[in-house]
């Protein structure tokens, strides 16, 4: 039986919406990654684009996203749902208590909590106040400068931390976090300053990037044994303010790290922002501190951020961490003075490597990091798109964002 | 069967009007013409079609192929034009049965954007009081008896003056004095000027009212007419008492008549019945001729055929239902 | 003449019913039974349970908060799934469908006042929640300016106004769903059938929406931003989440109402 003419003109408008709302989110994307047509620039008209950008004043939200390639963890409490009340998401502070014993382990169980997509709304009035709202679900994590005074509001918990800051002019406080997102234009400093005559650059198809014109500049390492595929810049075209960062990890399609502005707006915000009372009702230590400011900080940064991202850290990691922190912190070259680290290789190959007595004994046979690392030869393996580490058999812990092989031959060469 | 009545003196007027669902051809070709003024009848057994054809003409189902004319407009493009013009009673009634009889009227009328909100209450208790439900208005439909929910099914039809009834089954679960009533209404309402459509299965409902009839079997229309004609149409039957069958028997077939004998309990007189074909001689040649052979004719009538006969005749015989 | 006369007459009928005030009442009793727990025991530690439950002793407003966010994954959905789905098999069940539209109604026009009737529940079970919330809070505990996420204090009137908000968030976020239950209802005259299959898609959807494989779908499921109305308590007041909230349930509207037509429009109604 054939169908009626008029029975299938009442179906029309059914087969229109979803071509409508396609078309409709087609052209969406579309435009906002449009290409657009600017003057065009070599990549070092671009880097004094941001080197000479005058926006000091701006707010804007941030999005930044992590995909290390690390597994999930097993996690019951970040269920994004809800946690009942008495449901099994509040005993969550339980399940991983037997494994992480290590800092080791831990910083890769924080890393994977910080996986995924973590948005913050950022104000910035000049180099002296700044506020960071990190959002996460039904929780918010405040960072406040304003002067002097720098405030911590974590609305999970509901407490505040109040630190006077020495009269020295320092950078904005909340940067200087590592756990938190960077604004994009401290992460495009950190970059830039790497950069050498080791990396090829250049200035890609202009686009579109919150929704403004940008330049996008494009970061290639000349090397074949970095795990760092490209880093893009996204440089706002009327500004010269970097908005995005893309980092392409080797082997892997998502952007390993991106971080960006999804809005952004060049003007002043308003005052009363940067101004902050700690709400009635809410815990409020204060700390007045000269020199030890980095002695408390990092204990509410990371402790905070996992907690708003539905991980409970264990309580054996917070004290482990103050107990020993220099020795946990990742290493690197810049980390406090009589590290015994050993640096191997320079820009994008650099390794580090870290000798058996400054790593924590019971790190080989730890059970979380026997879970995640890989048996190789001469050790074991922890690898993330951006990072390898491998624990050496004599106990070593080279670390670089280089292949495997290259950490290897580092090894080797002790 | 007499010619048509014009097209714009039909109430309702079908041409090759058909619909099936999957294999099942439910109503094939259908030409109905339902002229206006008339009571018409719309007979057939369970299952021969007659409430999907009443569905496709109010609009609820899609015919397959053919037209529908509704008191001169197209259906279904003119539904909203035609509907407020015309009641119904669809396949038994059907409310909300934690609202009172006189809500679900409220109810019904105001989804009817041509009816007028500010005589709502007034013709809703007009129309239950003309079915006797004026005292149980207010009552809640689950507390209504079978025969109260059909009443209240038609009040809903007689809420608005309308140009065409279409009662389907109109006094299905009516006692004896609801189904005088009903058929009271219809002739009150006919005289009135209102075509009134009633389908039924059962004969003496259309007998009784109806000025027009039509036939369904199988999803065919089987016939259509008066029911003068439809009557007329039938032929008529002779019955002859004698206690000389076999003679009499003889003479009837000398005549060409086919004679059947009825069993009569007690008596030794026989009764034999004959239908009496268009060619058949008339029925006082008849008695001439079996007197004149000597058959002692102790009685002898001659019978219009009973409608019953006609419809069985029509429908086909039995309590199967027509796949 | 009284094109307005079915929509009233349906809303009347909706609150007629002894469902309807059934359902409302039991999504009243939900913030009420919160706020009664929490008054009974000494109240949850900080950090546990559902977000804002440890602020409930020190503010009593914030039960209407906690309240939407316990009801929203299932409650809410179960009440709009039994709404929604009844609004066209429901009538088909009974058979007042045919005298609906022979009355006439004209089928789009049925279908529109059906959802608007749906939505206007969305709404009164979302004010519902927030109301018995917004009172057992004022009667049990203190009340007064309240600490929103950004730490910022703002007074009792102002966070009622933001409960407000959260309520009208949540009952926008519903709308997809109704939508999506009054196509189901077009598709069968069981109206259990369709209730039934709109509160299995909603549960599904959330499933859906936390499974990480399933990353690239979780911007189109209507449970995608349920959640989303903690950028409300913040301030400034973050709206970007209200308005793709908004878009998305317009989506459906549009995708869900178009097909409820097309299936609504061409159906032959036998019941």
């Amino acid at each position: 039986m054939a169908v009626k003419p008029a029975v299938l003109k009442k179906w029309i408008p059914a087969v229109l919406a979803p071509a409508v709302i396609a078309a409709f989110a087609v052209g969406a994307s579309f435009s906002a990654n449009a290409q657009v047509e600017l003057e065009p620039k070599t990549p070092q008209q671009v880097l004094q684009m941001i080197a000479g950008s005058s926006v000091v004043d701006f707010s804007g939200t941030a999005r930044a996203t992590l995909d290390l390639g690390i597994p999930q963890l097993p996690d019951p409490g970040s269920s994004g749902m809800m946690q009942q009340p008495g449901s099994p998401g509040s005993e969550g502070d339980t399940d991983t208590d037997g494994a992480p014993e290590t800092a080791g382990a831990n910083l890769l169980g924080m890393l994977s909590a910080l996986s995924g997509t973590h948005e913050a709304r950022v104000y910035v009035d000049g180099p002296e106040k700044a506020r960071i709202q990190v959002m996460d679900g039904m929780d918010e994590q405040n960072f406040i400068r304003n002067g002097s005074s720098l405030w911590h509001y974590d609305s999970a918990e509901n407490t505040a931390v109040h630190l006077v800051l020495p009269k020295v002019p320092r950078h904005a406080g909340p940067p200087r976090h590592t756990m938190q997102p960077p604004t994009p234009g401290v992460v495009a400093d950190r970059l830039i300053e790497a950069m050498g005559p080791n990396t090829e650059m250049s200035v890609q198809d202009d686009t579109r990037v919150a929704g403004r014109d940008a330049y996008i500049l494009e970061l290639v390492p000349r090397s074949d044994g970095s795990l760092i595929a490209k880093v893009s810049i996204g440089v706002d075209a009327a500004t010269g303010a970097p908005l995005e960062v893309v980092v392409d990890a080797v082997g892997q399609e998502d952007p390993a790290i991106a971080v960006g502005f999804t809005t952004f707006t060049p003007e002043t915000p308003a005052a009363d922002l940067f101004e902050f009372t700690p709400p009635p009702g809410a815990e409020v230590t204060e700390h007045k501190i000269a020199k030890k400011f980095l002695d408390h900080k990092p204990d509410h940064g990371p402790r905070a951020k996992a907690k708003a991202n539905g991980h409970k850290i264990p309580k054996p990691f917070l004290e482990h961490k103050t107990g020993a922190k220099d020795k946990n912190a990742k290493p690197g070259p810049k980390n406090p003075a009589g590290h015994p680290a050993t640096i191997n290789g320079t820009g994008w190959d650099t390794v580090v490597v870290v000798p058996a007595k400054e790593v924590p004994k019971d790190l080989a046979n730890n059970e979380l990091l026997n879970q995640l690392a890989t048996p190789v030869e001469g050790g074991k393996l922890l690898h993330t798109s951006l990072l390898n580490i491998l624990v050496t058999d004599d106990g070593r812990m080279v670390i670089g964002a280089v292949t495997v092989d290259r950490l290897q031959a580092a090894a080797n060469n002790q | 069967m007499t010619a048509l009545p014009e097209p714009g003196d039909l109430a309702i007027h079908t041409t090759g009007l058909g619909k099936s669902f999957g294999k099942r051809r439910a109503v094939n070709d259908l030409d109905l013409a339902v002229p206006r003024g008339s009571i018409f009848g719309f007979l057939g057994p369970n299952g021969a079609g007659k409430t999907t054809t009443i569905r496709m003409l109010l609009g609820l189902a899609t015919p397959d192929s053919g037209s529908i004319s509704l008191l001169s407009e197209p259906m279904p493009a003119a539904a909203s034009r035609v509907l407020p013009r015309v009641g119904s009673l669809i396949e038994g009634p059907a409310f909300y049965p934690f609202l009172s009889g006189r809500s679900n009227l409220i109810r019904l009328d105001s989804a009817n954007h041509e009816s007028d909100a500010s005589t709502r209450g007034r013709r809703v208790d007009a129309a239950l009081d003309k079915v006797g439900l004026g005292k149980a208005a207010r009552l809640a439909v689950h507390a209504y008896s079978l025969g109260m929910k059909q009443r209240l099914g038609i009040a809903n039809a007689l809420v608005n003056v309308r140009e065409l009834l279409v009662l389907d089954e109109p006094t299905n679960g009516l006692d004896p004095q609801g189904t005088r009533e009903v058929r009271h209404l219809i002739r009150v309402l006919a005289t009135e000027g209102t075509t009134v459509v009633v389908s039924s299965h059962l004969l003496s409902e259309i007998e009784q009212t109806c000025s027009h009839v039509a036939v369904m079997s199988v999803g065919n229309l089987v016939a259509q007419g008066t029911l003068e004609e439809f009557r007329a149409d039938g032929r008529r039957v002779v019955s002859l008492r004698t206690p000389d069958t076999g003679v009499a028997l003889a003479v009837l077939a000398r005549l060409g008549l086919e004679a059947r004998q009825d069993p009569v309990p007690g008596g030794q007189d026989g009764v034999l019945d004959a239908a009496l074909g268009p060619e058949a001689p008339e029925p006082e040649r008849l008695v001439e001729e079996l007197v004149a052979a000597g058959v002692r004719v102790r009685g002898f009538t001659v019978q219009a055929a009973s409608l019953e006969e006609r419809f069985v005749a029509l429908t086909g015989e039995g309590f199967d239902l027509v796949q | 003449m009284s094109s307005s006369g079915l929509l009233a007459n349906e809303v009347a009928l909706l609150f007629r019913r002894r469902r309807t005030w059934a359902m409302l009442l039991a999504l009243g009793a939900v913030p009420v039974l919160i706020a009664v727990a929490v008054r009974l025991t000494s109240g949850p530690p900080t950090g546990r349970g559902p977000a804002f439950l440890d602020r409930v002793a020190g503010n009593g407003l914030f039960v209407a908060i906690t309240g939407l966010l316990v009801c929203i994954p299932l409650f809410l959905p179960l009440t709009i799934a039994v709404v929604s789905g009844d609004t066209i098999a429901g009538e088909a069940g009974t058979g007042t469908l045919r005298y609906l539209l022979t009355a006439p109604v004209s089928r789009p026009r049925l279908l529109l006042v059906k959802f608007a009737v749906a939505a206007l529940f969305a709404l009164a079970a979302a004010a519902m929640v927030a109301l018995c919330g917004l009172g057992i809070g004022a009667l049990l505990f203190p009340t007064g300016p309240v600490t929103l996420l950004s730490g910022t204090t703002i007074s009792a009137p102002a966070a009622v106004l933001r409960v407000g908000l959260v309520a009208l968030y949540v009952a926008v976020s519903l709308l997809g769903l109704t939508m999506l239950g009054l196509f189901i209802s077009t598709l069968t005259d069981v109206p259990v059938g369709a209730m039934a299959a709109t509160a299995v898609l909603a549960v599904t959807a959330q499933i859906l929406g936390q499974l990480p494989q399933l990353d690239w779908l979780h911007p189109w499921l209507f449970t995608q931003h349920w959640l989303g109305f903690a950028d409300l308590l913040r301030d400034p007041i973050r709206w970007s989440e209200f308005g793709q909230n908004a878009l998305l349930q317009g989506g459906y509207l549009l995708v869900f109402g178009a097909l409820a037509y097309g299936r609504f429009a061409s159906k032959d109604v036998l019941s």
